[in-house]
């Protein structure tokens, strides 16, 4: 019986876990190419969670469809003329292009909220680009401290989480999908919601590992996140590249959101209070490094559900996650996977 | 480059912008009112006193010693917490106001002691987790904290003094404003300038240039043979004091305070405090607070419209001030553009 409920509430860890693992990828990359501790990360993953709420439940109807074979055909079209007018190289326009196609397929084929999951994700990598073109490409220029960084990611991370809040005010609200009844597999139950999170985690991992180890952009992002310097010194076009980086984050961070929007409720603090135990995995996982990412969120999710073994210590899954912290700051500060001692 | 020589202009900036928007806030109340409210005025006042104390600490943290600490609302809330909760118990005041700045300080130092020697930012990490954490155990360890419902009905100083001195009484009513309300301004402007003295003080010592000398080039100071550690973990320890005593007199003046009084938000409220006013110019903390709290009362005495400066949208406003801040002028209101801006 015990051996079941553990079982269990590892179960529910996993799911805590691949949606941790989601979030700390990008924050993890970006933290280690931009030396940028993104207090806003977590309200990046609010803002997706909403955008979906907003284009499958409150704008029902023909509207997300029409808008994402519209979007499909502005990128592609912007794709084309950027190509003729020798903005991006072919390799871009390709992938422009492939993310038009996904864009239409799934505009037309797609159900609500699968459409609505994909164009947030759209949105919110423009809205990570944008910012940096906005915020942080002029920073890096002027060679910002850490210290500057850091406070204007808080002052990004209070006007996107209270815009949030203004438009979608504080009650919680769900995507309004039908209850199914949970599943039962090897004695343990799984709700809808948990399957559907722990599959599209694994396929983003693996789609994740694939982009990162096997294309050269992924390469490139790597590189960046070893050595700035050196990347830029083999020729890579680094401000490019940080473009990808943005973009790859905030893709993830919306499935990320999508995923907890899923398993628990829509709350403008949604993001924000997973971004200490985000945190906490990325700097377990070690800084920089995407497998770590994975490998400290699914760390840091279980022994966060597993705390529900004790009631006493079930207020305090967050200090779990701070302790787990502490202790790798102590013994290991540059984590698991993390190469340079810090 | 390292400047001691502070411009004598200082103070009369310090001290228009504070008349500028005293007199602002002031001309507005009247025209929504219709008269002069001395009482709101004066709770404006010691709201503006009370965060530029707040911030006075974080001050010394990270424009003395550089360090990021972004849980500094947790001395805030032991400070308030400890002193209340020892009145409360019986406890004279002097001591439970000491156990709450010790708290605070010992507090801090356990954050400091795994992170200052690490990478700057993780403090920043570190902290903001701290203080949510704090925040948690207040809300669930109801039988010594009350839980959810917050503490009140605890002894605050000189209680009996304000409304039973005939002459003090006698003053207050002349101005219209509650005896006990007015000795708080007076109790937390006093502090205020005595801390503020002190610290500018401690910063022209050869304590403060040692840690001024460590913000700027660490490795210099280490090679001179200062234990970098020591002095960091100091300058952690005196904002810490500093921020208890803000959340004891806070405790004192609202007379109600819970756990939902001492949200991330208040810590974010003293940065923009330190990057309005300039970081590393102590004196600064009464603009940056002066102006924080003049755009709060303005926008909610203007009633702008659509927008509910009361809610989300005050906070809107201070991110965007904050972001806006930092890439037009970082170096804030007192600051030299070299201060902030410098490549490490």
């Amino acid at each position: 019986m015990a051996l079941a409920e553990v079982a269990q509430l590892a179960v529910n860890g996993l799911v805590v876990g691949g949606i941790l693992a989601l979030a700390g990828v990008g924050l993890s990359l970006v933290y280690g190419i931009l030396n940028l501790s993104n207090f806003a990360h977590g309200d990046f993953m609010t803002l997706g969670a909403y955008l979906v709420f907003f284009l499958s439940v409150e704008a029902t109807g023909a509207l997300p469809a029409e808008v994402a074979a519209g979007l499909a055909a502005a990128i592609g079209f912007s794709a084309l003329a950027l190509v003729m007018f020798r903005k991006v190289s072919r390799r871009e326009a390709l992938g422009l292009s492939g993310v038009s196609a996904v864009l239409l397929v799934v505009g037309v084929f797609g159900g609500p909220i699968v459409r609505a999951t994909v164009l947030a994700a759209v949105l919110v990598a423009i809205f990570a680009m944008a910012l940096d073109l906005a915020l942080w490409r002029p920073l890096r220029r002027r060679r910002a401290t850490l210290v500057s960084l850091v406070i204007v990611s808080i002052g990004v991370a209070l006007v996107v989480r209270h815009a949030v809040q203004l438009v979608w005010g504080s009650d919680f609200r769900n995507y309004d999908l039908p209850l199914r009844p949970a599943e039962r597999f090897l004695g343990l139950s799984f709700t809808y919601a948990q399957i559907v999170a722990l599959l599209t985690a694994i396929a983003a991992a693996i789609l994740l590992e694939i982009l990162l180890r096997r294309t050269r952009t992924g390469k490139a992002m790597r590189a960046l996140a070893d050595d700035v310097e050196l990347a830029r010194v083999c020729g890579i076009d680094t401000d490019r590249v940080i473009l990808y980086v943005w973009a790859l984050a905030g893709v993830l961070v919306t499935l990320a959101g999508v995923l907890l929007g899923l398993v628990t409720n829509l709350h403008p603090n949604l993001g924000w209070s997973l971004l200490l135990p985000t945190f906490a995995a990325v700097i377990l996982g070690g800084i920089g490094s995407a497998r770590g990412a994975v490998l400290g969120g699914l760390t840091i999710g279980l022994a966060m559900e597993l705390s529900a073994l004790s009631e006493r210590l079930l207020s305090y899954k967050q200090a779990i996650a701070f302790g787990i912290l502490i202790l790798v700051l102590l013994v290991r500060p540059q984590g698991i996977l993390g190469g340079k001692g810090r | 480059m390292t400047p001691t020589r502070r411009p004598r202009g200082e103070w009369t900036v310090v001290f228009l912008v504070l008349l500028g928007v005293f007199v602002a806030i002031g001309l507005l109340s009247v025209r929504g009112t219709g008269s002069v409210q001395p009482s709101y005025l004066v709770g404006v006042l010691i709201t503006i006193f009370l965060y530029a104390l707040f911030s006075l600490g974080l001050s010394v943290q990270f424009g003395e010693a550089g360090l990021i600490n972004f849980g500094h609302v947790a001395s805030m809330s032991v400070g308030a917490y400890a002193t209340a909760l020892l009145a409360l118990e019986g406890y004279a005041l002097p001591l439970a106001l000491g156990v709450g700045i010790v708290g605070a300080v010992l507090f801090g130092l356990l954050l400091g002691l795994p992170t200052v020697r690490l990478r700057e930012d993780y403090l920043a990490i570190v902290t903001i987790g701290a203080a949510e954490i704090l925040r948690t155990v207040y809300l669930n360890e109801e039988d010594v904290t009350n839980g959810p419902a917050g503490v009140t009905g605890f002894p605050r100083p000189f209680l009996a003094a304000a409304s039973g001195f005939g002459p003090w009484v006698a003053v207050a009513d002349r101005v219209a404003v509650a005896p006990y309300k007015l000795l708080v301004l007076v109790l937390v402007a006093a502090t205020f300038f005595a801390a503020l003295a002190v610290v500018e003080a401690l910063s022209r010592s050869p304590w403060g240039r040692v840690l001024r000398a460590i913000r700027e080039e660490e490795d210099v100071a280490t090679s001179l043979g200062k234990n970098v550690f020591a002095y960091k973990l100091q300058a952690l320890g005196l904002g810490a004091a500093i921020g208890a005593l803000s959340g004891a007199f806070l405790a004192w003046y609202v007379a109600y305070f819970s756990p939902d009084t001492f949200p991330p938000l208040v810590t974010f409220y003293a940065w923009i405090v330190l990057v309005l006013g300039g970081a590393g110019h102590h004196r600064g903390v009464l603009i940056g607070s002066a102006l924080l709290w003049g755009i709060f009362e303005a926008a909610r005495l203007l009633e702008v419209p659509y927008v509910d400066l009361t809610g989300p949208g005050q906070v809107l406003a201070v991110g965007a001030l904050l972001v806006l801040f930092m890439m037009l002028r970082p170096h804030g209101i007192l600051g030299r553009k070299e201060e902030m801006v410098h490549a490490k």
